[in-house]
């Protein structure tokens, strides 16, 4: 489109002249207009399809921490010890101050419990634990491994009215 | 003069039809393009959960089973019964059960305290996804009166 | 002239551009709708069987393990066929649309073994009672799960019944003491008495806890023999078809099951499991059609269990 300005010719065609210079400019300015909205829309839809995929990531299964503590807990407690009584038998035993396999019991707690944890930890399936706490409410065991945080999942096992185990896995 | 300028008008109005509509039918690809994925995705989750859902309902079904579970005059013990799941096993893959391990790659109980042993349900090879559950595996004996000698276990249960 | 020609050639353009767009839109979202529909319907079903999974194998033993309502967010029909042979229940499900036809495309089959499904053949509706209780023969076999599409009316039903049935509070099973005091719409069931279904105890021996221990349910026309409460609600809540079939299954996982309690008692040394084991023996091997014989052998079964090492 000729911009150069209007100059040659009587005053009429000069007015006629700009008045086309201006309509010109207007709707230049207008299809660009036009097409930044159209960009813009595009544009948009782009990122909001972007940001779908980025959402759509299938999630990893979450862990079934507390269940899986509980279910461990109830299962330890009904354990078989070398002195042919359930683990729960033998925290009474430790309670009364007996001896369970030619030991003092809170002793044989003592020294199995960790062991036993460690060995189901091992085996999986409690996600990524970094310390534990045992404690059996009512004796003297108290057995703590790795570190301690704030996010922890647990589960208690009441014994008898007077005792009940304890179980925390800390993860990071 | 004002006849070409018509046309050149009618010729830039056709243009910018066209432009418009090639960025109309490229938008038009590209929403195609997400909502099919969209739309696999959605597929693949409904899968992926229903998978999910089967193999925990399937650990609670196995240690509920009568053919392994303990049971002592009608009162149901919360343990597997040790002969019990010897004797099951070469059965697992019998006609009678095989199809209620459909869709799991491996079905599976490991010994972990005391002693460590495991025994093999169904399957062969661990799949990418695995559930798992503690139990007791017990094993019945007599001498004078009936006992239970229990072990910590855990059900595995895995599938791709 | 010219002007007022250009201004209509694109007008025209626009058009049929527009026009071809929009056919092309409607096709492909009518495609996607049905390729939706039968999606959403095959997971209603396997939904439908996961919400199923607390029914089954629970673990209890004797009276009801579950009962709940289970409301659909809209009616459904299901479909289901038992297939004793291949030793699972095939359903297919529709739920009511609100496009076009009134029902859905039929879901894929989805194929259950894992559960034994009484109830009739067809069922419709938005709201369904479900039900479950162990059967045992004399060990724990399995649940028996129930599903009730409609509504029943036990007129004077013996107190076990009652007891085990009204505390669980099923919207579809009312308890009358007499037929006239039931709702036009529900089924009758009465014990000893002619109506829609009728219960015949003929549990009269010196071990009968109950009449209604073993005898014959008729419905529709057909007599289905029973044993164990189990069984008994079972004929009540499903056609013969179903009821033949789910209770074969049954009959087979119990012989089965009894074939490995046989050889965990021989495992067992130095408890007296002789008579057990040849009772167990004669539970697996019965070519018995009759349910009742079978009960009774279980029973001998279950006398011979020895009290100081008991095997189940």
């Amino acid at each position: 489109m000729d911009m150069q300005p209007c100059t040659d010719g009587d005053k009429l065609q000069l007015k006629a002249c700009n008045q086309n210079k201006i309509t010109l400019t207007m709707e230049n300015k207008k299809a660009q207009e036009e097409i930044i909205g159209f960009m813009v829309i595009v544009v948009m839809v782009i990122v909001i399809g972007l940001l779908f995929m980025f959402f759509l990531k299938p999630k990893a299964p979450a862990a079934q921490e507390s269940q899986q503590v509980s279910n461990l807990l109830i299962s330890i407690s009904h354990a078989t010890s070398a002195c042919d009584k359930e683990i729960r038998d033998v925290a009474v035993m430790c309670m009364n101050s007996e001896n369970c396999n030619n030991e003092n019991a809170c002793d044989y707690l003592n020294k199995e419990l960790p062991s036993l944890i460690d060995k189901a930890l091992n085996k999986g399936g409690l996600g990524n634990v970094i310390g534990y706490s045992l404690v059996i409410n009512g004796t003297s065991i108290d057995i703590n491994h790795g570190n301690k945080t704030a996010t922890m999942s647990g589960a208690v096992a009441p014994i008898t009215s007077d005792l009940k185990m304890e179980l925390k896995f800390y993860y990071p | 003069m004002q006849k070409k300028l018509a046309n050149k008008k009618a010729q830039v109005k056709i243009q910018e039809m066209a432009f418009v509509l090639v960025a109309i039918v490229i938008l038009g690809g590209i929403v195609f393009i997400f909502f099919s994925k969209f739309q696999l995705a959605n597929v693949q989750k409904a899968a992926e959960t229903v998978k999910q859902k089967e193999a925990i309902s399937l650990l609670e079904r196995i240690s509920a089973m009568p053919e392994i579970k303990c049971a002592e005059r009608g009162v149901e013990k919360f343990c597997i019964d040790q002969d019990k799941l010897e004797i099951f096993i070469p059965m697992a893959a019998s006609s009678a059960y095989i199809k209620q391990w459909q869709g799991m790659q491996k079905v599976s109980i490991s010994n972990i305290w005391p002693d460590e042993k495991e025994w093999t349900i169904y399957g062969k090879w661990q799949g990418n996804f695995t559930y798992s559950t503690f139990i007791n595996v017990c094993k019945q004996e007599f001498k004078e009166a009936s006992s239970w000698t229990c072990s910590l276990a855990l059900m595995e249960i895995s599938y791709s | 002239m010219e002007k007022r020609g250009v201004i209509e050639f694109n007008w025209i353009f626009a058009v049929i551009v527009g026009a071809a767009i929009l056919f092309l839109a409607i096709f492909f979202v009518g495609r996607l709708t049905g390729t939706t529909q039968y999606l959403s319907e095959t997971e209603l079903a396997k939904n439908f069987d996961i919400l199923l999974n607390p029914f089954a194998s629970i673990g209890g033993i004797g009276q009801v393990s579950l009962a709940k309502t289970i409301d659909m967010p809209q009616a459904i029909q299901i479909n289901q066929t038992c297939n004793a042979k291949e030793n699972r229940i095939t359903m297919f499900l529709r739920s009511e649309s609100s496009i076009g036809k009134k029902w859905g495309e039929w879901s894929a089959p989805n194929q259950i073994y894992n559960k034994y499904i009484f109830s009739g053949s067809f069922m419709e509706g938005k709201s369904f009672d479900v039900m479950s209780k162990s059967f045992e023969m004399p060990f724990r076999i399995d649940d028996t799960i129930y599903i009730l599409d409609k509504d029943y009316c036990f007129v004077n039903a013996p107190s076990s019944v009652k007891e085990e049935l009204e505390w669980i509070n099923l919207t579809k099973v009312q308890f009358v003491d007499s037929a006239s005091a039931c709702t036009t719409a529900s089924l009758k069931v009465c014990f000893d008495m002619s109506c829609d279904i009728k219960i015949s105890g003929q549990c009269v021996d010196a071990g009968c806890a109950d009449k209604y221990d073993y005898g014959t349910v008729q419905k529709s026309g057909k007599s289905m023999d029973y044993a164990t409460s189990s069984l008994m609600y079972a004929a009540i809540f499903s056609d013969s078809a179903a009821y033949n079939c789910e209770t074969s299954r049954l009959i087979s996982r119990l012989k089965s099951i009894a074939g490995i309690l046989k050889q965990k008692a021989s495992r067992l040394s130095g408890c007296p499991t002789t008579e057990l084991i040849s009772k167990l023996s004669d539970l697996e091997s019965s070519s018995s059609s009759s349910i009742i014989d079978i009960y009774k052998i279980s029973q001998e079964v279950n006398n011979a269990n020895p009290i100081e090492c008991p095997i189940f």
